[in-house]
């Protein structure tokens, strides 16, 4: 296991390096200027900002460039926001879309294992046919429909929670609304996954092994079937995770998060490349590192599994 | 084995159907009768799909229920000699503290029937914890004991081992050490070597064989291998379409078997040898569908002695020889009718 | 030799006739052919889309003509407007002063925001006459001369004035309408019951919309940097609250040449930074230097054009001259109190450039010491009347009065934050629930809902939307085409169904602004008929 461990964690940088060429000329050979405005900068000045960046220069040597300062831990400067460097924009980002992530994770597991649990108990029960419409709603309700509509019930109606804002120094309720909002799809998806590894595990000869031992009704349930009703909730939770502790788009729009999600999207259309690249250096070893540990917990719940 | 040993287990009438999305019943188990005594060995033969397991797993009430549901039937367990329960309409709390302890169950897949999740060790001990409250050492000295009565070497490391480390043998060895924990009055062995290959499934079957010869253990031996029949059981209860359509002590059986199914049975094994192995050469024709079973004797359509009343007529299981039952009209009707062991006893 | 260039000259001169008689012999005897398809180019947003369809139905209704639409992302529709790479595109000015040249001057021959190809030596004249002539009221008479030309060949359509959609807490005093939206803080205060709050509840909660690109002025551009701008710095003049016409800012008064060529300037002798260093007359010139000087920022300044005007600076800025020598740039500080400027061409809204952003001064030390980080919270040192507080990334930036401002005691609010919110209705709901207390723009989608609310205000913006036709390709390249094509439009209809918050329809170029107000001229009719008659005219069939 610690074999497979370290193979993988040399390989990731090679997986990044390539995730890198591959962003590092797209956004590059895309069409559109970071320079251009509504308002046209002459011809003259926009030469000056592409010198300044080192866009004058061909794309590999503003690779190699660009990947000198990567290895020093330096993500260069942000072609946007012009007092900043990526580094402090990602740092200063990157916190509220882990705390709201996390947050809205467990909140989807708390739902989403429950309702798939009693569900895949008792299957076609009235519980299982209720439980699984609602998550059919969260998986096709979108948060850009769930969000306002918190909002104008628990804000505007009832006044219980900010419409939006985040409080820099760490949780307050101002973090109830985005997390449900985003939880909900998750714990919709978890539930479905966790009913349905539950009926194929229970149908498993084991299980029935086990109740003919005569165990009572929760140990075969949690002993015998849990573990192996996991699985696919483990594997989804892997990019799931990674997803949702990057940010939001849509969440953290509608509450106004100031977290990486948004970042993304306006970073790639404003063409503000040393972010986009930055972002993607971030996310993809995040996504790397989370990989790692599904695969390892993936080890842990299955023991047929073996690294090497 | 004596005619008088007690009852551990009577079945009477049971019927197990399956409803299913259009409403039809699957008749697994139409009217099967059978019992097996204290220290006995009772074989159940049958072609595949003839409700050898269904009935079995009826006994342990380990069918879901919806879709199965029980039409008819009693179930008699004789927990100890004063204490005799009806199963089919017991409290499921009830059957449950029966399973494992005094009643456990082989299946024949050993290679599914375990968890792959957990450790032996777990597996086994948490029977004795569950039903005796035995504490973990305690348990797992036990476990230890029976691993390697079973007959598996090293115990002590393969303990601590996962399912997938055991081969296909070996595993089917722990199924039978994890059956055993609770020393139970009945073992339900279901096809438990089908799934081996030749040497293993002999050698399990001997293990099998040690066990009953030690302990005197009630088993009810489900097989297709009318070799490991005659070999073992001491009685025999032949199924077909959801009924035993005929029952008898194995030599009375193996030398005359009276139901045209049975003779068919019996004609296409070409040697009684007990440590041959043959499957059954299906009789001609194909077995019946469940959900439209043929009116009358439900074997007519493939039987070749077939006559006028077979089709009209369900015939009722006989007692055509001195505990040689039989239902075929080609005996004698005026026979008197099987009544389970009291009326045998008689 | 000289007779032999007065053949080719000849010669030529015979060639062009007879091409052009041939030309116009081919055109007499052909046939009209039908119109080709078009298509119109927008970008991304709802309300874009709506117009577009709007004005594709208008032209296929009254022309018969086959209009397609095509909707790109913002900078993929910015290339293709700078490289011509479309037929119709819809376009949008806001103005960066209040003065009618701000837009004349981008229809000019070769301007970077012409975008539309066409090019005419008569009205290229104009602007530049214009801007030798110091009266505005005769000056506005050469803007009309060319905003004639501009309507009669119909390089753009000219669609509306935009409105401000200001939605404001009634509690918000001291707060103006105007064309330019722009609401200095230091006339701001809050009142309760009739009387002016509590120093402690003195606090306006803002959304500028988006978190600004940065807080130095030399580099900034949009209009969210410029409402924090105002804040944190003050120029040489500021705008009227009311009417925005310039008044003193640091230069408490101004004298100004008779060739309109030379400003002198006095600065107030109690303007202070924040750290409460004086404001002096080589802070402006060192600022100023920065800006025009490409070898001094740190980030080349988006807008040094605006410094064109500075005499000596316009080939600095543009590469023409590749070292500044600053003793050839004309800006002296004569003392600590007085600075002279000396302009290129006698700019008569000079008075309003001083009160842009990019004029605002920074203090020296304070850039030098920090660099790139200098405006940060914990460096940033200014001269407006207020100073950054907190700057939350994404969340917040938040203000308070600085006490060394030499205005400080008519600041009366305490505190101002201001929120990035990029979702209107976010911000919408915020205004709702009473967490933020002005918003400059409302989402089109709740139009009804927001035009019934008491806080909300609309007012004309000097911003306007319109349309540009690509003069250097067929079918575009003729006038006649371009005016039917402008003709058929209704505009009214295009006011009140498509958008709802009472825009003007705007008939010539230039929208009404300046000081007197500039009145253009009238502009193309609506006229179905006479648009079919010219594009047959243009030699197109129309049924
Ligand atoms: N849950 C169920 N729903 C419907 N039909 C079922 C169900 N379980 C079993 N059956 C049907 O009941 C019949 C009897 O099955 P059973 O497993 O008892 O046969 P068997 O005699 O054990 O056969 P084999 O030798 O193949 O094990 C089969 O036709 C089977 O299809
Ligand atoms: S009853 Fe008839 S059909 Fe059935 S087995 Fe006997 S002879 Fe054959
Ligand atoms: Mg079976």
């Amino acid at each position: 296991m610690l074999k497979y461990i370290l193979r993988r964690l040399v390989t990731a940088p090679l997986v990044i390096f390539l995730l890198l060429v591959i962003t590092f000329t797209m956004v590059r050979v895309a069409p559109g200027s970071p320079f251009s405005s509504e308002k046209a900068t002459p011809p003259e000045i926009q030469e000056r900002q592409r010198a300044f960046y080192h866009l004058d220069k061909s794309i590999p040597v503003q690779f190699i460039y660009y990947l000198g300062n990567v290895v020093r831990g330096d993500l260069g400067p942000s072609l946007k926001y012009k007092d900043l460097t990526v580094n402090e924009i990602i740092s200063r980002h990157w916190l509220p879309s882990f705390v709201l992530g996390t947050t809205a994770m467990a909140l989807a597991l708390v739902m989403g294992m429950t309702a798939g649990i009693l569900a895949g108990l008792k299957p076609n029960s009235r519980w299982d046919y209720s439980s699984m419409t609602i998550s059919m709603v969260g998986i096709t309700l979108p948060a850009f429909v769930t969000g306002p509509l918190l909002v104008v019930v628990f804000s505007l109606k009832l006044g219980w929670f900010r419409v939006s804002g985040w409080d820099a120094n760490g949780f307050s309720k101002d973090i109830v609304l985005p997390a449900i909002t985003l939880s909900l799809p998750y714990a919709a998806r978890i539930a479905r996954l966790m009913r349905a590894g539950l009926l194929e595990v229970v149908n498993q000869d084991y299980i029935r092994t086990a109740r003919a031992k005569g165990l009572r009704e929760h140990v075969v349930v949690l002993r015998h079937a849990l573990k192996g009703a996991l699985l696919p909730v483990v594997s989804f939770l892997g990019p799931a995770v990674a997803f949702i502790i990057t940010g939001s788009l849509v969440v953290e729009t509608i509450f106004q998060v100031p977290g990486l999600g948004r970042q993304f999207t306006q970073s790639a259309l404003n063409r503000d490349y040393g972010l986009t690249q930055g972002l993607v250096v971030f996310v993809g070893t995040l996504l790397v590192v989370l990989n790692l540990v599904v695969d390892v917990a993936y080890g842990f719940l299955d023991p047929r599994i073996r690294y090497d | 084995m004596s005619e008088s040993a007690p009852v551990v287990l009577e079945v009477r009438d049971l019927k197990t159907y399956f409803r299913t999305d259009d409403g039809a019943d699957v008749k697994a188990v139409d009217g099967a009768s059978f019992y097996v005594r204290a220290g006995e060995v009772l074989g159940i033969v049958g072609e595949s799909g003839s409700g050898k397991s269904v009935a079995n797993l009826s006994v342990l009430r380990l069918l879901p229920e919806p879709p199965a549901h029980h039409p008819s039937g009693e179930i008699f367990f004789q927990r100890n000699p004063t204490q005799r329960l009806e199963l089919l309409r017991a409290p499921l709390s009830t059957v449950r503290k029966l399973r494992g302890r005094e009643m456990a169950m082989i299946f024949q897949d050993p290679m599914t029937s375990l968890n792959p999740f957990l450790k032996v060790s777990r597996q086994l001990t948490e029977v004795l914890e569950e039903h005796e409250g035995t504490g973990p050492e305690e348990s797992r000295a036990r476990a230890l004991e029976l691993l390697s009565a079973v007959g598996i070497p090293a115990p002590e490391r393969r303990i601590d081992q996962y399912p997938h480390q055991f081969s296909g043998g070996m595993r089917q060895r722990v199924m039978i050490a994890m059956a055993l924990m609770c020393e139970p009055t009945l073992l339900v062995a279901d096809e438990p070597t089908t799934a081996l290959d030749v040497t293993i499934s002999a050698q399990i079957l001997d293990l099998l064989r040690r066990i009953h010869g030690e302990r005197k253990t009630a088993i009810v031996l489900i097989t297709h291998d009318l070799g490991v029949i005659a070999g073992m059981a001491h009685r025999v209860a032949v199924m077909y379409a959801g009924k035993v359509i005929e029952t008898a002590p194995v030599r009375e059986l193996f030398k005359k078997p009276l139901h045209p199914y049975a003779q068919g049975l019996l004609a296409s094994i070409p040697r009684l040898d007990a440590t041959r192995r043959e499957e059954l050469k299906p009789i001609g024709g194909s077995p019946p569908d469940l959900r439209a079973v043929p009116s009358g004797c439900a074997f007519h359509p493939r039987c070749p002695h077939r006559f006028e009343p077979c089709d009209k007529k369900v015939p009722p299981l006989l007692e055509v020889e001195p505990g040689h039952y039989a239902a075929c009209f080609l005996h004698p009707q005026d026979k008197p009718p099987y009544r389970g062991p009291e009326e045998e006893k008689k | 030799m000289a007779r032999s260039s007065r053949l080719i000259a000849g010669g030529a001169v015979l060639a062009l006739l007879s091409a052009s008689l041939f030309a116009y012999c081919a055109r007499a005897g052909e046939k009209p052919k039908p119109f080709p398809k078009v298509e119109i180019l927008y970008n991304t947003l709802e309300s874009h889309r709506a117009i577009a369809e709007a004005l594709a139905q208008m032209w296929k209704d009254e022309l018969h003509v086959n209009v397609g639409l095509a909707n790109t992302e913002w900078k993929v529709y910015l290339d293709k407007m700078r490289d011509l790479d479309y037929q119709i595109a819809r376009a949008g000015w806001v103005f960066d002063y209040n003065d009618p040249h701000n837009i004349f001057e981008c229809w000019q021959t070769g301007n970077g925001n012409n975008r539309t190809g066409w090019s005419n030596k008569k009205y290229d004249e104009l602007i530049e006459k214009a801007t030798l002539v110091r009266d505005n009221a005769e000056r506005w008479k050469v803007y009309q001369d060319a905003e004639r030309l501009a309507v009669d060949e119909a390089p753009i359509l000219p669609i509306y004035i935009y409105v401000n959609k200001n939605m404001l807490s009634q509690k918000v005093k001291g707060w103006y309408d105007n064309v330019l939206n722009t609401h200095p803080y230091d006339a701001i205060w809050i009142e309760e019951d009739g009387k002016v709050a509590p120093p402690d509840r003195q606090k306006l909660n803002f959304n500028n919309g988006a978190e600004p690109q940065t807080l130095d002025p030399a580099i900034m551009s949009g209009v969210p940097e410029s409402r924090i701008a105002i804040a944190l710095y003050e120029g040489l003049t500021r705008y009227d609250p009311k009417d925005l016409h310039p008044i003193p800012g640091v230069a408490e008064s101004w004298e100004i040449s008779e060739d309109g060529k030379t400003y002198t300037f006095h600065l107030r002798p109690d303007a202070r930074w924040s750290n409460g260093d004086p404001v002096t007359a080589s802070d402006f010139v060192y600022s100023w230097l920065r800006v025009i000087d490409p070898t001094q920022l740190p980030q080349p300044a988006e807008y040094a054009q605006v410094f064109d005007w500075i005499e000596g600076a316009k080939p600095v800025i543009h590469g023409d001259v590749k070292t500044c020598d600053p003793t050839r740039i004309g800006l002296d500080a004569r003392d600590a109190r007085t600075l002279v400027v000396r302009l290129a061409a006698p700019c008569p809204f000079f008075l309003n450039l001083c009160a842009h952003s990019t004029y605002y001064p920074v203090h020296r030390a304070t850039v030098e010491r920090h660099g790139q980080k200098w405006t940060r919270p914990e460096n940033i040192v200014g001269n407006g009347p207020f100073i950054l507080k907190q700057w939350e990334l994404s969340a917040k930036i938040v203000f308070g009065p600085s006490p060394t401002y030499w205005g400080h005691e008519r600041v009366k609010l305490h505190e101002i934050t201001f929120f990035p919110i990029d979702s209107q209705d976010t911000a919408l709901n915020k205004f709702l629930a009473g967490e933020c207390d002005w918003l400059d723009d409302v989402p089109i989608a709740r139009a009804d809902e927001v035009k019934k609310n008491p806080c909300f205000r609309a007012s004309p913006f000097l911003t306007i939307y319109f349309y540009r036709f690509n003069c250097t390709k067929p079918p575009f390249d003729d006038p006649r085409v371009r005016r039917a094509f402008s003709m058929a439009v209704d505009k009214k209809t295009i006011c009140s169904k498509v958008e709802r918050f009472g825009e003007i329809p705007l008939k010539g170029v230039c929208p009404p602004c300046g000081n007197p107000p500039y009145k253009g001229v009238p502009g193309l009719p609506y006229d179905p008929e006479g648009a079919r008659k010219l594009l047959r005219e243009a030699g197109y069939e129309v049924p």
